[in-house]
């Protein structure tokens, strides 16, 4: 028993150090989190995705570019209402601030999937990379939610 | 004081008089509901082509409350926004459901053809007809409703190009007059209660 309890003990020790080392060598200055895809409205084939990014780091980034796996067309956007009227607009990037939040929603900025492939409903995912301008991506698994 | 002081004088004078007359005025408004609305000095009767080709007056509408807004079948978050709110309003509204219709007047005649715009409709529990028609004709209607749209061309992107637009929702009473306007942030409330007193004016 106590054989049983050391070599439990051992694993539990050995597996904490594997994950725990990498985890501390890098965390991540960028995270993506609460990502979600609206369910497409009406017969609409197209559609926006959300997520709250938030930069950890003391240098400003900026989404340049964005993929989903049920659309070929992913655009970065912006929603706007100009004193009563609505505007939308593709933009270049979308700014996230040093040590700071850029939260992706319905009427502001956003994700726009153009010609969805295959349709997603409530309880699915839809898998979403966003590339930054230092090149580097992260990629979040988004749910699909009703508007 | 010269003449020019003594005009500028009067004008700030009269501006002043206008200000306060304004602030009384809404002030007024606010007061007990059974106060009649009043009549919105915008709108009026058009005539536009609906979903199934036909010819479309207002004037064919009285009797009903008919809730007017401009859009296009195209709109990615505000047209299929406001369709949704309006559904639910329908639904809320219960039996007095029946005496509203909304009109669904499309600003991109381009896109817009009429099974286009009836197609669209399709996807809401809504008693809408999709409004369409030459530029010249949808222009005439935009600025009698004091409306505005814009055609911006988004070459970048999949869209090819969006149409900006107001998405004011304007209450017609059951004569065909402009009696409230709803924001785009107008709650699902709002809207039912600007229905029913617009409802019990006209009874």
């Amino acid at each position: 028993m106590q054989r049983l309890l050391n070599r439990a003990l051992g694993l539990a020790i050995a597996g904490g150090l594997l994950l725990s080392a990498p985890l501390a060598a890098q965390a991540p200055t960028i995270t993506v989190r609460d990502a979600w895809v609206r369910e497409p409205m009406g017969g609409r084939n197209m559609t926006g995705a959300f997520a709250i990014v938030e930069n950890a780091g003391p240098t400003p980034t900026a989404i340049v570019a964005a993929s989903a796996s049920i659309s070929d067309k992913v655009e970065l956007h912006e929603m706007k209402n100009d004193g009563g009227m609505m505007r939308m607009s593709p933009v270049k990037r979308l700014e996230v601030p040093a040590h700071g939040t850029l939260e992706l929603k319905p009427g502001s900025f956003h994700v726009m999937l153009f010609d969805i492939k295959a349709r997603p409903s409530p309880g699915e995912t839809v898998r979403l990379t966003l590339t930054f301008d230092d090149g580097t991506t992260v990629t979040t698994d988004a749910a699909v939610r009703k508007p | 004081m010269t003449t020019m002081m003594r005009r500028r004088a009067e004008f700030a004078a009269s501006i002043i008089a206008l200000a306060a007359w304004v602030v009384g005025a809404s002030a007024c408004q606010s007061g007990p509901a059974v106060d009649p609305l009043p009549i919105l000095p915008i709108g009026g009767d058009f005539t536009l082509t609906d979903h199934d080709g036909l010819p479309f007056t207002l004037a064919s509408q009285r009797g009903r409350v008919v809730l007017v807004f401009f859009g296009y079948s195209s709109c990615p978050d505000a047209c299929p926004t406001t369709l949704s709110k309006l559904a639910t309003v329908s639904r809320r509204l219960g039996d007095d459901g029946a005496r509203v219709r909304t009109l669904y007047v499309s600003v991109d005649p381009e896109r817009d053809t009429p099974p286009v715009l009836k197609a669209d409709l399709a996807n809401f529990a809504l008693d809408a007809v999709g409004l369409t028609g030459t530029k010249g004709e949808l222009d005439r209607v935009v600025k009698q409703y004091a409306a505005a749209y814009e055609i911006v061309p988004t070459l970048e992107s999949a869209a090819k190009y969006t149409v900006s637009h107001t998405t004011t929702v304007y209450a017609v009473d059951a004569q065909g007059q402009v009696r409230l306007t709803f924001a785009y942030e107008a709650s699902v409330d709002e809207i039912v209660r600007g229905i029913r007193r617009i409802i019990a004016d006209s009874a």
